[in-house]
């Protein structure tokens, strides 16, 4: 189809460029959009400010060398795209059967710790999205105890680097369970505050109740995932679909609501505040109090796995996540391909839905569907 | 490439769909008064940490600037090896005590990611990571630097990420 910009229709729309420096934008993305009048009336989703090739640079390392990369995929979370790489090396290496129990609890512990900063931060920036001001910070402000917790489990802030091949790098600190609950109990202190400021809001409630409905039926058109799914009333959550580390033995149900709009997407998400502050505490309890957290693989600097290919999928703050990895027998990864749910959602969902929109309900519709840009250009 | 609207869509306007009732999406007097709840802040202590003037004590296990026990070190090469982003050079050290390679790392800062992958490999444990974090120097070229020769305040840092078969090694004696 000819852009309108080239067809007659010029003089009745204007071509908008919004971002990359752009409060709205969910990171280094920009959108190109046509509107008429406050009407959008067709989106483009343009990436590449932050290509760094993530693909490529791990295909030319050797294994243990690619564990500090997968990191930056997704900066909020990274500690689901370290546990990806791992369970998807180990299975090829044909060790995945020889992780101590101790170290797959702390896996999950750390995915749900991980799990819970990245939430605050989101139900935060969704706020922000619609101009109020106070929740967002508050709600970082609360995600900073989840980072110190980190700090202290894997001396990183942000990024972690510490679930590696064969288990995890260190063993907990001393007292480090008694420091988690004192967190938890901050942020449950907290959070009925900021329900109020977010939603009992009528600013939030009218920006956001029926604005961006997505049709239920384009659930599986589109294959969407996470939270964005769960918000239209669809059950789908990959703890529970393909089971893996100790989900299985963890009870929570999966959380859904059944707007399809912007305020159900952020409901789901606090409710999952709750349900990972839940699930955090009975890891805590259900972990086995010592034992061996790593077991021996082959040399660090020349670590073979056999040929093979293999896909490991787990639940992101955003939506499923997915490795697809090909080995050759050599030291190196052949093939590595990341299947980010940002891909789904902040292009083919994102421009599917912009026609017909207003201009302002374009920043929390994008807040809503948590487009993290690294995931679409890896 | 990117997906175009059909001239139905376009009139209608798929997101002027609702799942919603008119009685949910209702905003009464209850939602303009509640925000105002969050004023009773005011009044309790508050949760963020002040400005402090000394710096923040950073955790045990902190990943920071490098130290190196450069008598302990063997120069074998393996932290320069294993380094994905090149960071690391080996270079020759004025003095060594020892009969070995005479090489020592050298941490170029432009590149170090902060990983600690050299400090796992390292065979004798010589090398480590402190939990010193600052840093302030108007010399680009001062922030590429051999630890353990180049004299650095946190040389005598005994926090900070360690290679862990030294560290039960420790607690047992």
């Amino acid at each position: 189809m000819t852009p309108p910009s080239e067809t007659m229709q010029a003089s009745k729309e204007v071509q908008l460029w919004v971002g990359p420096q752009h409060p709205g934008i969910p990171g280094n993305m920009s959108m190109q959009i046509w509107v008429e009048g406050d009407t959008i009336k067709r989106g483009i989703t343009h990436v590449g400010y932050l290509h760094r090739a993530f693909e490529k640079l791990i295909e030319r390392r050797n294994f243990y060398q690619t564990f500090p990369l997968v990191c930056r995929i997704c900066v909020p979370e990274p500690d689901t795209n370290e546990y990806l790489l791992a369970a998807a090396i180990e299975e090829l290496a044909g060790i995945s059967d020889q992780i101590p129990e101790r170290a797959q609890w702390i896996r999950t512990l750390v995915m749900e710790l991980s799990r819970l900063g990245a939430l605050l931060m989101v139900v935060g920036g969704q706020a922000g999205g619609v101009g109020l001001g106070a929740a967002p910070n508050w709600m970082v402000a609360l995600r900073d105890y989840v980072l110190d917790l980190f700090e202290e489990l894997t001396g990183g802030r942000v990024y972690h680097m510490y679930i590696i091949y064969g288990g995890v790098r260190r063993d907990l600190p001393e007292g480090f369970e008694a420091r988690v609950e004192e967190v938890l109990e901050k942020i449950e202190e907290r959070l009925p505050t900021i329900d109020n400021l977010i939603f009992e809001s009528a600013v939030f409630r009218k920006r956001t109740m029926g604005v961006g409905v997505i049709p239920k039926e384009w659930a599986d058109q589109t294959a969407l995932t996470g939270p964005v799914v769960r918000g239209m009333g669809i059950p789908r959550d990959v703890r529970k679909d393909y089971p893996y580390l100790k989900y299985p033995e963890l009870d929570f149900d999966v959380v859904t609501e059944d707007g399809s709009d912007i305020y159900a997407r952020a409901l789901v998400r606090r409710r999952e505040i709750d349900q990972a502050i839940d699930l955090i505490r009975q890891i805590l309890a259900k972990m086995p109090k010592d034992g061996p957290v790593s077991t021996r693989t082959g040399n660090m600097l020349r670590w073979q796995v056999p040929a093979g290919q293999t896909y490991v999928r787990a639940e992101a703050t955003r939506g499923e996540f997915g490795y697809f990895i090909v080995t050759d027998g050599t030291d190196k990864i052949r093939r590595f391909h990341v299947r980010g749910p940002s891909y789904v959602h902040g292009v083919s969902l994102l421009e599917r839905m912009l026609p017909g929109l207003n201009i302002s309900d374009m920043y929390p519709l994008m807040g809503s569907l948590q487009v993290c840009p690294p995931e679409i250009e890896r | 490439m990117s997906y175009i609207p059909t001239a139905e869509e376009r009139e209608s306007g798929a997101c002027r769909l609702s799942y919603r009732t008119r009685e949910e999406e209702r905003v009464g007097l209850k939602h303009v008064l509640k925000p105002f709840s969050a004023w009773l802040k005011a009044f309790s202590a508050p949760y963020t940490v002040p400005i402090q003037e000394t710096l923040r004590q950073a955790s045990d296990n902190y990943r920071g600037w490098h130290v190196n026990q450069i008598d302990a070190c063997t120069g074998c090469g393996n932290c320069a090896d294993i380094c994905m982003n090149v960071a690391i050079d080996m270079v020759p050290v004025v003095e060594t005590t020892k009969k070995d390679t005479g090489l020592r790392p050298r941490i170029d800062y432009g590149r170090c990611c902060w990983c600690g992958l050299c400090v796992d490999i390292c065979a004798t444990g010589s090398l480590g990571l402190s939990d010193s974090y600052v840093w302030i120097d108007s010399d680009a070229d001062s922030f590429r630097y051999t630890p353990g020769q180049d004299a650095k305040p946190w040389d005598e840092s005994q926090r900070g990420w360690r290679k862990q078969r030294k560290q039960k090694a420790k607690e047992a004696a």
